[in-house]
């Protein structure tokens, strides 16, 4: 055998790239974890796929970058970050394409129709209302549905605290009035 | 039509019927997933994250991209702090052999588990593929004899030198061979003990070739009869 040539069990192995032992761990506790609070239950099967796609991309990103290049675990998440929103993005079109050859086109006699909306239906509704709403309601309220803290959203938006639970107080009530305008109780 | 309070169970409903309706895609281009990243941080200015925002109204993957960005960042402050590692560090750090094959082993298992669930998706065994060379399980592997566990893949060049994982599919590591010089390894029964019959077991290859180049096969399975 060739001593000269790297082989199997010489050379950097993929988890020395990465950093310690705890960081592949690390990195997987809290991808599964951020995965596991925001994607909806339609999504279980999705999720661990989603994780292990970062994770692979971590691990191809560690082989091709600079040895001199320091990988924190920030670093690394964010590299998985990227790698999960291309898969969401690509997820997402595939499905709103699946949806889309099921129903097929609306014909012109269905779009004029107006039916109130019926009970499971809030979500179209709730969309139409955020989207009437002044911009700056809108994006404070929007945070606030997807869960962000006042202090987060604050954060996001460069405002004052004090300023953003203002605004989502009343974009919540500008919301709910809007969705009983239009039969819906939230 | 009564408003009534804002109670917490509005807030929960308001939140789901936000989460759930039909997928939505935007008519104009996503930005890029660093951007997302940047607004929840707080790096980007306010106009650029209303824009972000309004396009996230309209599609849901952006959207959910905020969400995803927020709970990453959220656990990061206190992990971060402690793993800052240059590579050198880390690879003096990982100097004794022990801890060494730990981690070797969690790289395997993780692009193991991840190979198998491409090759769900995907059509064929092959999974991933250099320019020049690939690596595919021959034909046959799917069911073996726990006395006649010959697991046999695709050879390279004259000279490549191959290295075997063998895992359940929990991830433990059940078999490991190195430096191999045939596309072919047995692996013994004791090794498969622990496995019931019927079950399946996850097997990688590495080849390294005569050239210094080096490919990983995507990982295989195979049943335990």
């Amino acid at each position: 055998m060739d001593a000269s040539r790297p082989g199997p069990k010489s050379g950097t192995s993929d988890a020395a790239r990465l950093g310690p032992a705890a960081n592949v761990e690390q990195l997987q506790r809290i991808l599964r974890n951020a995965v596991a609070r925001v994607c909806p239950r339609d999504l279980d099967s999705e999720r661990e796929d989603l994780v292990q796609t970062a994770m692979v991309r971590i691990l191809e990103h560690a082989r091709s970058a600079e040895a001199s290049e320091i990988r924190s675990t920030s670093y690394l998440v964010k590299v998985a970050f990227h790698t999960m929103v291309d898969v969401m993005r690509r997820s997402n079109r595939r499905r709103a394409a699946g949806i889309e050859e099921i129903e097929g086109p609306r014909s012109a006699l269905a779009s004029q129709v107006t039916a109130p909306p019926a009970h499971g239906e809030i979500a179209p509704a709730l969309r139409d209302c955020l989207s009437g709403m002044v911009s700056s309601r809108r994006h404070a309220v929007m945070l606030y549905l997807q869960g962000f803290t006042a202090r987060e959203a604050a954060r996001v938006l460069h405002l004052e605290e004090k300023a953003i639970r203002n605004l989502i107080f009343r974009g919540i009530h500008d919301l709910r009035r809007c969705l009983l305008a239009k039969g819906v109780t939230p | 039509m009564s408003e009534g309070p804002i109670t917490a169970d509005v807030i929960r409903r308001l939140r789901e019927a936000y989460a759930s309706g039909t997928p939505r895609v935007a008519g104009s281009g996503c930005e890029e997933p660093e951007r997302i990243w940047e607004a929840v941080q707080g790096s980007l200015d306010a106009e650029r994250v209303g824009r972000l925002l309004d396009h996230a109204s309209a599609c849901s993957a952006c959207d959910r991209a905020f969400q995803v960005a927020r709970e990453l960042q959220r656990q990061l402050p206190a992990e971060a702090k402690r793993t800052v590692v240059p590579i050198q560090a880390a690879r003096r750090w990982l100097r004794p052999p022990a801890l060494t094959g730990v981690l070797l082993a969690a790289a395997a298992a993780i692009i193991a588990v991840v190979a198998i669930r491409r090759e769900e998706v995907l059509s064929g065994r092959v999974l991933r593929e250099s320019a020049s060379h690939r690596i595919v399980a021959l034909p046959g592997e799917d069911h073996l004899r726990r006395d006649q566990f010959r697991l046999r893949w695709s050879a390279g060049p004259k000279g490549t030198l191959y290295e075997l994982w063998v895992t359940t599919p929990e991830l433990r590591e059940v078999y490991r061979a190195g430096k191999l010089q045939e596309a072919e390894a047995q692996v013994p029964a004791t090794a498969l003990e622990a496995i019931p019959p019927g079950a399946a077991v996850l097997w990688r290859v590495e080849a390294w070739f005569p050239d210094g180049g080096h490919v990983a096969s995507p990982a295989f399975r195979t049943w335990v009869e």
